[in-house]
C-alpha cells in the first residue's frame, strides 16, 4: 500500500502548496514551475541543501529543500535587512526548510499519519536527489521564484500499511 | 521599566526576525538558542514575555515550559509559542502548560506583534534620521 492512496492529494500538490504557503506568506514572493535544478542553474552557482526529516509511528520520510546561494542571499537581504554571511544564509535556507516541512506534516497528519518534524541540516554543494527506498515514494518538483530556482523534494515511506 | 523579551529559537533567522521587529520599540531583547539556555535565561532576566519555539536541540520547547512551570518563580512567565509545530497533541499539551497564543510558522510579524503588545506594553522609540 503507498501512502499516497490515503491522501486527499498528490504529494506533489502538497509539495506546492507548502512551497507557497512559506513564500507567499513570510518572503511575498510567488512561485512558478520551472524546469529542473540542474537545467537552471548557472555555471559555478553552488547550490543549499537544506533537509528535515518527519519520523512518526506509520510514516518515515524527508523534505529536502535546494535553493541557489544568491538565492538565498536576496532572501536573507529581504528578511533581515542585511547582506548575509555564509552562516545566516545556511540559516535561513534550514528555517525556510522546516517551515515548509512544518506545512507539510500538518496535511499528512490531517490525512492520519502524525508525526514530528527533526532539525534541519544545511549543506552546500551541486544539486542532489532523495535516494528513494523500496516502498517509498519520491516527489520531484522544480520551480522559479524571483528568477531563481528552487527545488523540493519529499519522500515519505510508510511503514505499517 | 523597559519591558524584557526572551526569544528562545534554535534558527537564528528567527531570532534576527524578532530583533528586527522589536528594534522600533523601548523594550530590551535576549536570545536563547535551545531551552536549556532559554531556562538559564530566564531564571537570570526574568523576562515579562518569551516568544518559544518547540523543535529546538538540547532542550525542546515544552520540556523547557514544563520546567518553567514547575518553578514557583517563573511558572507565571507569559509564553507565546512561534513553531513550525502545528501537532494537536503538542497545542493541547502547551495550552494545558498555559501559553498565552500558539502562532505557527510562516507567521505575519505585524499578527505576532499584536499579540505580544496585549501581553507587554510597548513603547515606539523616536525614529532616527
Amino acid at each position: 500500500m503507498k501512502l499516497s492512496e490515503h491522501l486527499p492529494e498528490t504529494l506533489a500538490e502538497t509539495a506546492q502548496r507548502a512551497l507557497e504557503g512559506v513564500f507567499t506568506k513570510q518572503l511575498q514572493l510567488s512561485i512558478a514551475p520551472a524546469p529542473p535544478l540542474s537545467e537552471s542553474l548557472g555555471a559555478d552557482e553552488k547550490i543549499l541543501h537544506a533537509t528535515v526529516s518527519i519520523q512518526g509511528e506509520r510514516i518515515s520520510g524527508s523534505v529536502l529543500l535546494q535553493v541557489s546561494e544568491s538565492f538565498a542571499s536576496m532572501v536573507t537581504e529581504l528578511l533581515l535587512g542585511i547582506q548575509g554571511e555564509s552562516e545566516e544564509i545556511k540559516d535561513i535556507t534550514g528555517e525556510l526548510c522546516n517551515m515548509i516541512s512544518g506545512l507539510i506534516k500538518a496535511e499528512l497528519t490531517t490525512a492520519g499519519f502524525s508525526g514530528t518534524l527533526g532539525t534541519p541540516t544545511v549543506t552546500m554543494g551541486s544539486p542532489i536527489t532523495l535516494r528513494q527506498h523500496p516502498q517509498s515514494e519520491l516527489c520531484v518538483t522544480d520551480w522559479s521564484s524571483a528568477g531563481h530556482p528552487v527545488n523540493l523534494q519529499i519522500q515519505i515511506r510508510l511503514l505499517h500499511s | 521599566m523597559k519591558p524584557k523579551i526572551l526569544s528562545v529559537d534554535d534558527s537564528k533567522t528567527i531570532r534576527m526576525l524578532l530583533a528586527r521587529l522589536f528594534r522600533p520599540f523601548d523594550c530590551q531583547l535576549f536570545e536563547a538558542g535551545d531551552g536549556e539556555e532559554g531556562l538559564a535565561v530566564t531564571r537570570r532576566e526574568k523576562p515579562n514575555l518569551i516568544v518559544l519555539d518547540y523543535n529546538m536541540p538540547v532542550m525542546d520547547g515544552v520540556t523547557m515550559l514544563r520546567a518553567m512551570r514547575e518553578d514557583e518563580e517563573l511558572k507565571r512567565t507569559p509564553v507565546i509559542m512561534l513553531t513550525a509545530e502545528a501537532s494537536p497533541d503538542i497545542i493541547s499539551t502547551v495550552a494545558r502548560l498555559g501559553v498565552r497564543d500558539y502562532i505557527t510558522k510562516p507567521f505575519d510579524a505585524e499578527k505576532l506583534l499584536d499579540k505580544v503588545t496585549r501581553i507587554v506594553s510597548l513603547e515606539r522609540l523616536p525614529e532616527t534620521p
